[in-house]
């Protein structure tokens, strides 16, 4: 799908003070995810680039029967 | 590589538990409250969430990518299962949709409904408890390996019948047998529907939601099927308790009821 690949070749703005994701190894950890629910507490967004990346993930991770994946 | 079953059989960690949550609906302050008090998921405490984690509440963008981001974390020890609000019909209306393009886009939305189709629609606990949103059948005799192979990616949305759709919004009801459903989809059943179903699969009992209750949870059925909802103070008016249910690897289960926090009133 188009809008996939063209969304993700987003760049994320040097002032986006969100947490971000690692983008060379396409990885999160526990740090990344305290942060999510801290930066959603003081009602901020999470960048877009990443909240389409989370998305895709649970896609691929919830329609096929193995894990740690990506 | 193959194919995810559209029930997944869900084991608890050796050393710790497993907690089973219902209907969140957008209530994000409500949400992260649950883990404040209860404990945050990680590898000893594994968390399902049992459906409707958006719509009605104005958080369910925030709701539904903190519980995302925590699946891609632990994919073995947190669990989604669709609920009726994980639908494009139920987003349009009930709020998801418009936040969805408010806060980012249409696109936006469009990947969400895609990650709702690949959800699944059930779960068993421990071979023995049976999860799913709303309930049981409009005939006896449905195996567990008919609903792990029911086609949720091939028919995307769960219609108005059929094994998809009373999964997603049956409810149970006192009196023995069936009747049409007040919600005109799914249907009611009765505790002997209950107990077929359980002797037919070789299970213990049925936790479901999608009905708010008082105390946040009924055991009903003969103790056979428990509801459990998770949004307290429903649409900030209807004063009921959340609750949540621990369960230990000797499946014995702790009804934990809760209020609504207050910083979400001022937060609004």
């Amino acid at each position: 799908m188009n809008w996939e690949f063209n969304d993700i070749r987003l760049a994320v703005e040097a002032s986006y003070d969100g947490p971000r994701i690692n983008e060379e190894t396409n990885t999160i950890d526990l740090a990344f995810v305290k942060a999510l629910v801290e930066h959603f507490k003081n009602q901020k967004k999470i960048h877009k680039k990443y909240a389409f990346m989370v998305s895709q993930v649970i896609i691929f991770v919830e329609r096929k029967l193995f894990t740690n994946i990506i | 590589m193959m194919e995810a079953p559209s029930l997944i059989d869900i084991k608890i960690p050796a050393d710790g538990k497993l907690t089973v949550c219902g209907d969140v609906h957008g209530q994000f302050y409500d949400f992260i409250n649950i883990f404040n008090t209860n404990g945050y998921p990680s590898e000893k405490h594994a968390y399902l969430f049992n459906g409707d984690f958006v719509d009605r509440g104005s958080f369910s963008v925030e709701v539904i990518l903190t519980l995302f981001a925590y699946k891609w974390l632990y994919p073995d020890h947190l669990f989604l299962a669709r609920g009726n609000h994980e639908t494009d019909n139920m987003n349009k209306v009930y709020g998801f949709e418009g936040e969805v393009k408010a806060k980012f886009s249409e696109m936006m939305f469009n990947l969400f409904s895609e990650t709702f189709n690949a959800l699944p629609l059930s779960h068993v606990i421990a071979d023995k408890i049976f999860v799913t949103h709303g309930g049981l059948f409009s005939r006896d005799g449905v195996t567990l390996d008919e609903i792990r192979k029911i086609d949720r990616i091939g028919q995307g949305q769960p219609g108005s019948d059929g094994l998809m759709c009373e999964l997603l919004w049956s409810d149970p009801q006192p009196e023995p047998g069936r009747a049409a459903s007040k919600r005109g989809v799914g249907i009611q059943f009765g505790p002997d529907v209950t107990k077929n179903f359980l002797e037919t699969n070789n299970l213990d009992m049925i936790i479901r939601s999608h009905e708010v209750k008082e105390e946040g949870y009924v055991i009903e059925h003969d103790g056979k099927c428990v509801t459990v909802f998770s949004a307290p103070n429903y649409c900030d008016t209807v004063g009921n308790k959340g609750a949540l249910i621990n369960i230990t690897p000797d499946l014995k289960k702790e009804y934990v009821t809760f209020s609504a926090v207050v910083s979400r009133i001022l937060f609004k």
